[in-house]
């Protein structure tokens, strides 16, 4: 009775990889467009420059100061990484595995208005698993070449804010909050979630340019992330957490840092990464205390280099919080995104990236005020709309016109993405990956007489007139059987004002329990004693196995105090009593999407037998 | 473009930033800690009512033959727990699996009732299922009609309870434990007592009235069996015109301030038995209690459960007697029966390592009935030898996964 669905379901891995293909193709309109775009502007410029008669393409005057190493160098990283992170949404694992693999996992330990807050984001994607995950995958892809693409102005402290909100839709939804109120919060595992220094990084790229005039951003960077190692610092030594004990014996309890290691050793992965990963967790295993000692040492040394925030002292920091990041992303984080279903390289590249930034803007800090031949940085944003006008910098039109693009990848998959969000109904494509479509067939239906809840003759031609969407339920069944009356319930409820042309009808599949008793007991049990159009009908044994065999139901005792087995199909029956369509009903892992689903699937199969009439 | 190093930091209070931090990164660690308030388990060092379990495991007699349930299967996962009936006729004959009457999953265990021929059968819902299937049979299962009752029974060996031509029902409801009365047949059912109801009550509250946990009845009237959270009370209650009084027996003079619950409760011949847990400062006993002809009640002496005991199964014994199977954590069984007011209990040879329950049945020795995945055995009670030996294996189908 049931089967649950695997994330490579070859139905759910088909229409994700249509729909990438389908958005793919509008993505390439749009790479086109923008082609387009930017040949017309240069025209424009080379018209402009000639009817000025230079008749040659017009010098570039002295432009604005080159944007600060620090914020291209942010925004260039974090852009590669939202590329990158795009690149991963797209495994064909993703629609059905991020919610089970990644987020609920992620979640596990969290207190529970977390959870509920995660679920509430779990139940969207496993809705809309096709539209959520291509959606992600262009979101984070656009996102990513909107920060590659503009490089100055308004447009890329934009890009800079679309980061910090969709970020912070992953850091809740995708990663639980980072998991910062569950236990075994560590540094090493990624505290407080890698997409959280993706929101931090898109705060400093939206802040206007001005802010990275002399040292003083630098500094507060290089603060936050020094009192950040310092916290991480001292949370790694808290007593009683694990990460001081660990593995004195094969089988004894094994430390926090040995188990997280243990357990990225398994994952498939290159094998001389594995090599790596085992050979660091059996050294830790062996040497639980002192390793820990060294992690705090350094994590606490590293954070008070960054707080200090001296040139010199801070690039000691900037040396060996990369030596010790790199160290860790590969023993213990294992590159972040091998094994399981990878959605980002973890914490280790972002933070990096962060406090060699924050070391940038504190030691190459463009100097505050106007300068000889230098346009104040403040100012390029204000002048960048005239030149644009101007037409005079064709790098600057190119990554305009290249943004604007980006935004719409980015638009691409966020409207889809909302629009899933408020649609209460599940793709129909979650019920196809359980039981299959619809399965077309033209037969009279075979006839039947039997007494309904209340104890009223129903027959066949009795509902002559309107299309029938017949089951067969066990009435004391404790599984498969309520789910099924319960997505009959929920489609009649999809069907709105059509469901008066619809009789719900169900036959009893229980040789035992047979009078209406036990229908009325059903009913109530899932809340169908009020539906209007709902007929449970029942009868004699006699009648009942009649009818069993004319529909092909089999109906079996199962031995040892296991429920009656029955087949579960559903018959559209059309109004003048033919068979129109048969649907498989195994509810499968009778999740609230796969119930929703099906619910979407009878609806619609009645629908059109509805409108075929 | 000039790029001006900062020489300016000496004088920035970062101290300040990292003790802010550290403040914080206490707090997060705090999240982690996870110190409970409470040890589970701890009270204000008041004594309550007594914690016995009550497995469903247990054996009834009718005047056919003798029915057992027991689980099987694998027990650690619920779904794959099958409970079984079976029956063995009076006489020599074998006992024989029955449970395909239930004609439904049997995951959330099967409650028995029984008097002179007849026995009820509740089969308590599970998984998706809110109510729960009943069968009966008056001639040992060559035939069987059903019925239901609307709620789910609560999971107690003696939440039915049956006599000529009626039946009561102990169920769980939204307003808490509730007994049911059947209005003609057993698919009808009125309600004939809340929790709340008797606990409001004048003899509600002489006993302080916790939970209602048993079902029989005294002649014709209705009894009901409860935890008193009053020292020195028993839980009984038996409807008088309209009115529930206590009915219970006094409590022996050294267990005179203890809690009590009704375990168990049985029609025997000419009388009506109970199982009573009391729990005191020393302890907890367990107690059989026979009503008397004349009125009143007499009990037996205390049985001690010792501090790593549990409850394995209870239930009716032969000639009036009740048996209580107690297991220790290694599974080692000990078997007693308490068979007479006035007298201490009778300790049998402990049963085989993994005996579910116990069943007996009229001249004849006492059966222990084993379980362990889908292999059921009997094993025999030898007078002469007082041992037990083998007498039967059943192979019992179980259709794993069926149920998930």
């Amino acid at each position: 009775m049931g089967s649950g669905l695997s994330t490579n379901n070859p139905a759910v891995v088909s229409a994700f990889q249509a729909a990438l293909l389908h958005q793919g193709l509008i993505v390439l309109l749009i790479v086109a467009l923008v082609a387009v775009a930017w040949n017309l502007a240069r025209s424009v410029q080379f018209r402009r420059a000639h009817a000025a008669g230079a008749g040659v393409a017009p010098l570039v005057p002295p432009g604005p100061a080159p944007e600060p190493v620090a914020r291209r160098l942010l925004r260039v990283s974090f852009g590669l990484i939202w590329v990158f992170d795009g690149i991963l949404q797209a495994q064909s694992a993703m629609p059905l595995g991020l919610a089970s693999q990644v987020v609920q996992p992620a979640a596990a330990g969290s207190p529970g208005w977390v959870q509920q807050l995660v679920n509430a984001g779990t139940t969207v994607w496993s809705y809309h698993p096709v539209a959520a995950a291509a959606g992600a995958v262009w979101v984070q892809v656009g996102i990513g070449l909107w920060m590659l693409a503009a490089a100055r102005g308004n447009w890329s402290r934009l890009g800079g804010v679309a980061s910090v909100a969709w970020g912070l839709v992953v850091w809740v939804f995708g990663e639980a909050m980072g998991g910062i109120f569950a236990p075994g919060l560590s540094w090493l595992f990624g505290a407080p979630g890698a997409v959280l220094f993706y929101c931090f990084a898109g705060v400093l790229v939206a802040l206007p340019e001005g802010a990275w005039a002399g040292p003083r951003l630098g500094r507060v960077v290089l603060r936050i992330m020094g009192a950040f190692f310092v916290g991480m610092a001292v949370l790694q030594a808290w007593p009683g957490r694990g990460f001081w004990q660990g593995q004195p014996r094969p089988g004894a309890a094994a430390g926090q840092i040995v188990g997280m290691v243990q357990e990225m050793a398994q994952t498939p992965q290159p094998g001389l990464l594995s090599g790596w990963v085992s050979a660091f967790g059996r050294f830790d295993a062996a040497h639980g205390w002192a390793v820990n000692l060294f992690f705090v040492l350094a994590l606490a040394g590293i954070g008070a280099c960054f707080l200090a925030a001296r040139p010199r002292v801070a690039k000691v920091g900037v040396i060996a919080g990369s030596v010790l990041g790199a160290a860790t992303w590969v023993l213990v984080q294992d590159l972040g995104f091998f094994g399981g279903l990878g959605t980002d390289p973890n914490s280790m590249v972002p933070i990096a990236v962060l406090f060699l930034a924050g070391y940038l803007a504190l030691v190459r800090a463009p100097a505050v005020g106007p300068a000889t031949n230098v346009v104040p940085i403040t100012a390029v944003a204000k002048s960048a709309w005239r030149r644009w006008l101007a037409a005079d910098d064709p790098a600057y039109v190119f990554r305009t016109v290249a943004a604007l693009g980006a935004v719409g990848v980015t638009l691409l998959g966020a409207v889809p993405m909302a629009v899933a969000a408020t649609v209460n109904r599940a793709d129909p494509v979650m019920a196809e990956a359980v039981d299959g479509g619809p399965q077309s067939v033209n037969a009279l239906a075979p006839p039947f007489a039997l007494v309904n809840q209340d104890g009223e003759a129903v027959t066949l031609s009795s509902l002559r007139g309107k299309v029938i969407a017949l089951t067969f339920l066990d009435d004391t069944c404790t599984t498969d059987c309520p789910v099924i009356a319960s997505e009959f319930r929920t489609a009649d409820g999809y069907l709105g004002g059509d469901a008066r042309r619809v009789e719900m009808v169900a036959i009893n599949a229980n040789p035992r329990y047979l009078t209406p008793d036990y229908l009325a007991a059903f009913d109530q049990q899932e809340g169908l004693e009020h539906v209007a159009n709902w007929s449970y009908l029942t009868g004699s044994l006699t009648q009942l196995r009649h009818v069993w065999k004319s529909y092909g139901e089999a109906v079996i005792y199962l031995p040892g105090g296991a429920m009656i087995g029955h087949s579960e199909y559903a018959w559209v029956i059309d109004s003048s009593g033919h068979t129109r369509d048969v649907l498989d009903t195994d509810p499968g892992p009778a999740t609230s999407a796969t119930e929703s689903s099906f619910a979407v699937m009878l609806a619609n199969t009645i629908k059109t037998v509805l409108n075929g009439q | 473009v000039s790029y001006p190093v900062d020489n300016k930091s000496a004088r920035c209070p970062w101290s300040r930033s990292a003790v802010v931090l550290l403040a914080l990164a206490l707090l997060i660690a705090g999240f982690d800690g996870g110190a409970g308030a409470t040890a589970p388990g701890e009270t204000d060092g008041a004594l309550t009512a007594p914690d016995v379990p009550t497995p469903l495991a247990t054996s009834v007699q009718t005047s056919n033959g003798t029915w057992a349930t027991i689980p099987m299967g694998r027990l650690d996962e619920p779904l794959n727990t099958f409970w079984q009936l079976f029956y063995r006729p009076n006489g020599p004959g074998p006992w024989s699996n029955q449970v395909e009457a239930t004609a439904t999953a049997t995951n959330g265990g099967l409650v028995l009732a029984s008097a002179g021929p007849s026995l009820l059968v509740g089969v308590r819902p599970s998984v998706n299922l809110t109510f729960t299937p009943l069968i009966s049979t008056s001639n040992g299962g060559r035939s069987w009609s059903d019925g239901l009752v609307p709620r789910e029974l609560a999971a107690r060996p003696a939440a039915l309870a049956t006599t000529t031509g009626h039946a009561l029902a102990l169920v769980n409801s939204p307003k808490g434990a509730q007994v049911l009365a059947d209005i003609g047949g057993i698919s009808k059912w009125r309600n004939l007592v809340t929790v709340g109801a008797l606990a409001r009550s004048k003899a509600g509250k002489s006993c302080g009235l916790g939970t209602l946990t048993s079902l029989s009845y005294q002649g014709a009237r209705p009894l009901v069996g409860g935890s008193c959270s009053h020292g020195g009370v028993v839980g009984l209650f038996v409807e008088v015109d309209g009115t529930w009084r206590l009915a219970g027996p006094t409590l022996p003079s050294a267990l005179d301030n203890g809690r009590a619950e009704v375990l168990g409760l049985w029609t025997g011949d000419r009388t009506t038995m109970a199982l009573i847990a009391v729990a005191d400062a020393t302890g907890t006993n367990l107690l059989a209690a026979w009503s008397l002809p004349g009125g009143g009640w007499a009990a037996s002496v205390p049985q001690v459960v010792g501090q790593d005991e549990a409850v394995a199964s209870f239930g009716a014994a032969e000639g009036n007697g009740i048996f209580v199977l107690l297991e220790d954590p290694s599974g080692a069984e000990q078997f007693a029966v308490a068979q007479h007011a006035g007298t201490g209990w009778r300790q049998l040879p402990p049963p085989p390592r993994g005996t579910a329950t116990v069943a007996f049945a009229p001249g004849l020795p006492a059966d222990a009935l084993v379980a362990s995945g889908t292999s059921f055995s009997v094993w025999a009670l030898k007078p002469a030898s007082n041992r037990w030996s083998k007498a039967q294996v059943i192979n019992v189908p179980l259709q794993y996964g069926s149920s998930s």
